[in-house]
């Protein structure tokens, strides 16, 4: 029941994200609702991994945060220095 | 100090879990206890169990949770009342009365309210996303997911499964996050700034940075 309501919390919350996503007025925004989108991804999968019990999910939650933190780091230092590494 | 409270709060959890085959006397116990022991041994054992689960915990959380396991064997004895649903209850209503029941605290309650609260966190943080005026406001937003959403969430998880692997698990994501998202976020804040994109002029607003750093005579202009 807490769980359905958690993961109705999560996916309307993905929803919003994914409207500023669309018309976000800037690159900024954009790139702040991806990062948003990642770690809300993450807290998807952990909500998911209580809902069915299967502890490996835990994992992928922690490699899509990672890879979530890489690729904003990867378009910040872009679009700042012109070059990531 | 937020890990000591988190490895505090998750030694608290598992120090209840064990008090529960001890208290009936007669269920055979778990596979890490010795199999026929008296409630005063179950105790005992039952307050070990944190050391080995987490070794670093300082000697208050020690202290507190030999307190827990200790209460819970005397609540106990006192009474053979084995009534599940009625005992969450009566260990909150009556905490200095009398005592009814058991104390077999549910570790459902505690991961259902981390989660509902760890969830509407993550609701309100995209509703300031979506509602927010300005890209640095949206930003704040964003970076207050993590803090009060996704440990609330995690640490319910943890809550909920009660077990060793997953504690340290959920330990490492939360760290990783607390490592990384104002990271992140103050990477995408200078790199919006460095960039000049537009902030919100309409309550009266001041690039604080462009004030002070400038020298003093923009800073005698603008007062």
């Amino acid at each position: 029941m807490i769980i359905n309501i958690a993961l109705i919390c999560l996916a309307v919350a993905t929803v919003l994200t994914i409207i500023r996503l669309a018309l976000g007025p800037n690159w900024g925004d954009r790139i702040t609702a991806y990062d948003f989108l990642s770690v809300n991804f993450a807290l998807l999968i952990v909500v998911f991994t209580i809902k069915t019990g299967f502890v490996a999910f835990l994992d992928v939650a922690l490699l899509v945060s990672i890879l979530g933190f890489l690729s904003t780091i990867a378009l910040t230092r872009h679009l700042l220095n012109g070059k990531v590494l | 100090m937020r890990i000591l409270l988190i490895m505090l709060l998750l030694s608290w959890g598992a120090a209840q879990h064990p008090d529960l085959p001890a208290l009936s006397a007669d269920v055979p116990t778990s596979q890490s206890e010795s199999q026929s022991v008296e409630p005063i041994e179950g105790a005992e054992t039952s307050s070990e169990v944190p050391t080995t689960l987490t070794p670093t915990t300082s000697s208050e959380g020690m202290a507190e949770t030999a307190h827990e396991a200790r209460e819970g064997h005397s609540e106990g004895v006192s009474s053979s009342n084995h009534n599940q649903a009625s005992n969450q209850t009566n260990n909150q209503a009556n905490q200095h009365g009398e005592r009814v029941g058991p104390p077999v605290v549910n570790t459902n309650l505690a991961e259902e309210l981390l989660i509902l609260f760890g969830s509407f966190f993550v609701l309100a943080a995209a509703i300031g996303m979506l509602r927010f005026p300005d890209f640095y406001t949206r930003l704040h937003a964003s970076t207050k997911l993590v803090t009060l959403g996704g440990i609330g969430i995690l640490v319910g998880a943890a809550f909920g499964f009660n077990d060793v692997q997953v504690s340290l698990r959920v330990i490492l994501v939360i760290v990783f996050f607390f490592l990384t998202a104002p990271l992140s976020g103050y990477m995408i804040g200078r790199a919006g700034y460095l960039r000049g994109l537009p902030f919100y002029k309409e309550w009266g607003s001041v690039d604080e940075w462009q004030a002070l750093g400038s020298g003093s005579t923009e800073l005698e202009a603008t007062d």
